[in-house]
């Protein structure tokens, strides 16, 4: 009976939080504390998928329920990004019958890391994708060991695992679990020595001694193989080759695939994606065909014109990984160019932490951007981590107070690139700044 | 002219956080003022032999890393404690500061023995803990210093030389105990993560002075004390 009321009063609360603009979160939040078990209870007509890892969780996710959609399948998945137990609960009480069946043949889910176990405490999970575990925001998660621990807490029997051949750490996780690896081989873009400086991999997570690597895709992400113990990267089931960054054509297993957005990070999601369809029962050739047709969201990216001169956000996470493939976008561009780097306070909390700017390989920028402009709330604390890096006074200039920014701008010269390391909305304050009024 | 020789212990195991930037810190002043300077490195299975460097770091890890260090760092605790007692200059970050207590628990549960400087424990959670620390240093309490602490342990026992006196967030347990870190001879440590010393320029000089002596020659921080007031203002004091 409370199962049924729960039900019926979320999905109410979902209509009416339309109106409020609160339709995410709160539908899954009332109807968990009406019944806090409502997960557990849910039946399943088809199967059910979930995605996490450190970086990539949206876009893949995603791109598996674009696969199955355009295989003919009906899916049901959390596109808005609502990776929590009340967003999960909020998805599939707006998909399931007032009996709590959910009668889609797969549900897609992304799950926050550290909330995979209060989701798949009691609900059920067939097939599970491990994209990659870095470290992540320090005040949120952790070090990677702490977040595999906790996505080990949501494997069950009867879960299949697709996991992540390049990365030495999350594939370590619950040994005794079946799964399949995905995972790419070396690339024109690939490097024999780590460029990040966050290297969360340096010995063996089993023996403690040195990792040695052939190349790196990026960060702690490549080919490994320890050099004591007999640890080393596995064989991947689903493995991409001759990956071309100007065309977007690469091979699965031999087979022709294409991507339209043509970063080391969107070709691995890409095949990972690809690798759960085909678990899922999926022919590869059909798997392959459906993901050429997917369109990553542009979201966290924008061009506009300031002053006469183009420029480009990119909203990153706070961790260092996010920034530093941001940075490695940058470094992609040819043209002459200033880097905006926008950095407030810890998200949510408020702490004054910058740490993870020391994890930041900055230095790639030296002799590559004309200028780099600090700004932020912690505009000052970017600078003192950019002259530890070594960067010349006359690179670097710093302006807390936004609205001053413009006229630091017209010092600057060439392509603005804003590199806004802060929760969404809160680029806002810069953007009010620098682009014109819409 | 003298080489500055400085030593980074478990640099590959013990590595999170942007510690390297205290290392960093040293070494860039250093060199700024003229001297000549070498990193030395001795990770696990090397022998750790204390004598000549000028100053020795070792920093935060994961907490398994933590646990597979210890036996070969308790291996070389007389080495270490007598290090200490002749005054040689270290900085201990993070829970690597736990290597030095009598002992403490390991992620599983177990118990690791430390090379027992203090006369601590620390128990292990497996929850993160995350605090602010706005603190003056004992060596000079007119200065205010700022760091950050994320740990999954709390040091239990008397602390009688403690490296800062807290005046917000929290000290060597959860509570604002008012005290967090040690300062023995020249032993620095605290649970202060990351750039403790590129944010905190009056300890980088501290450390500097005492390294140096008279060969020292002071520098400009005026960006860093910028940065460092302008954090500082943010907190209600």
């Amino acid at each position: 009976m409370r199962f049924a009321i729960a039900v019926l009063i979320g999905r109410v609360v979902r209509f009416a939080g339309r109106f409020l603009h609160r339709s995410t979160n709160l539908p899954g939040q009332v109807a968990l504390k009406i019944c806090p078990d409502l997960l557990g209870r849910l039946t399943f007509q088809g199967k059910v998928i979930a995605v996490t890892g450190s970086n990539g969780k949206t876009t893949t996710s995603n791109l598996i329920a674009h696969i199955l959609r355009q295989n003919g399948y009906s899916v049901v998945n959390n596109t808005e990004g609502s990776n929590l137990t009340a967003g999960v609960a909020t998805t599939l009480l707006c998909s399931c019958t007032l009996g709590g069946h959910v009668a889609a043949d797969f549900v897609v889910l992304e799950v926050d890391e550290r909330y995979s176990r209060l989701i798949f405490k009691e609900m059920k999970l067939d097939y599970f994708l491990i994209n990659n575990l870095l470290r992540d925001q320090v005040v949120r998660n952790g070090n990677p060991d702490i977040v595999l621990d906790k996505i080990a807490q949501a494997i069950h029997p009867g879960v299949k695992l697709i996991l992540n051949a390049n990365d030495p750490i999350s594939q370590t996780i619950s040994p005794e679990t079946p799964r399949a690896y995905f995972g790419m081989a070396r690339t024109e873009r690939s490097t024999d020595t780590c460029v990040n400086l966050t290297q969360d991999c340096k010995v063996c997570p089993y023996c403690f001694h040195t990792m040695q690597y052939e190349y790196f895709h990026y960060n702690h992400i490549g080919k490994f193989a320890c050099s004591h113990c007999d640890y080393h990267m596995p064989q991947p089931d689903y493995l991409a080759t001759d990956v071309n960054f100007e065309t977007g054509d690469f091979c699965i297993n031999g087979h022709p695939a294409k991507v339209t957005y043509t970063t080391v990070f969107h070709f691995m999601n890409t095949t990972a994606a690809v690798a759960v369809a085909c678990e899922a029962g999926l022919k590869l050739e059909d798997v392959i065909a459906a993901a050429a047709t997917f369109e990553v969201s542009r979201e966290r990216y924008d061009e506009f014109d300031v002053g006469g001169r183009k420029a480009v956000l990119m909203l990153t996470k706070q961790n260092p990984v996010s920034l530093d493939q941001s940075i490695s976008f940058v470094l992609t561009r040819p043209e002459e160019k200033t880097v905006v780097l926008f950095v407030n306070n810890v998200i949510y909390t408020e702490n004054k932490d910058i740490s993870w700017l020391y994890d930041v390989a900055f230095e790639r920028l030296k002799g590559q951007a004309d200028y780099i402009v600090c700004s932020g709330s912690r505009a000052y604390d970017i600078a003192v981590r950019l002259k530890l890096g070594g960067f010349e006074d006359s690179v670097l200039k710093v302006e807390d107070d936004l609205k001053k920014l413009r006229g630091v701008m017209e010092s600057t010269t060439g392509t603005i690139y804003i590199l806004a390391a802060s929760a969404f909305g809160d680029e806002d304050g810069i953007l009010d700044v620098l682009r014109p009024q819409k | 002219m003298r080489e500055v020789k400085l030593l980074h212990l478990y640099s590959q195991t013990l590595d999170l956080y942007g510690d390297y930037s205290n290392l960093t810190a040293i070494r860039r002043r250093v060199e700024e003022m003229g001297y000549p300077c070498r990193v030395a490195y001795a990770e696990l299975g090397d022998p750790i032999q204390p004598e000549g460097y000028d100053f020795i770091y070792m920093g935060h890890g994961k907490a398994r890393n933590l646990a597979a260090v210890a036996e070969h760092f308790c291996s070389y605790g007389q080495a270490l404690l007598d290090a200490v007692e002749r005054g040689q200059l270290f900085l201990v970050t993070g829970n690597a500061r736990l290597l030095w207590g009598k002992s403490f628990e390991t992620y599983d549960g177990g118990q690791q023995k430390g090379i027992g400087l203090f006369d601590t424990t620390a128990v292990e959670t497996n929850a993160v803990f995350v605090s602010d620390v706005v603190a003056h240093p004992a060596f000079d309490e007119s200065l205010t210093s700022y760091g950050f602490v994320n740990r999954t342990s709390h040091i239990v026992g008397e602390n009688p030389c403690p490296l800062f006196r807290v005046v917000k967030g929290c000290g060597d347990g959860t509570e604002a105990s008012g005290a967090e870190g040690n300062l023995y001879h020249n032993l620095f440590a605290t649970w202060q993560m990351g750039p403790l010393l590129a944010r905190n320029p009056a300890i980088l000089k501290e450390l500097l002075h005492r390294m140096l002596g008279e060969d020292y020659r002071d520098f400009d921080t005026s960006l860093e004390e910028k940065a460092l007031a302008l954090t500082l203002k943010e907190f209600d004091l």
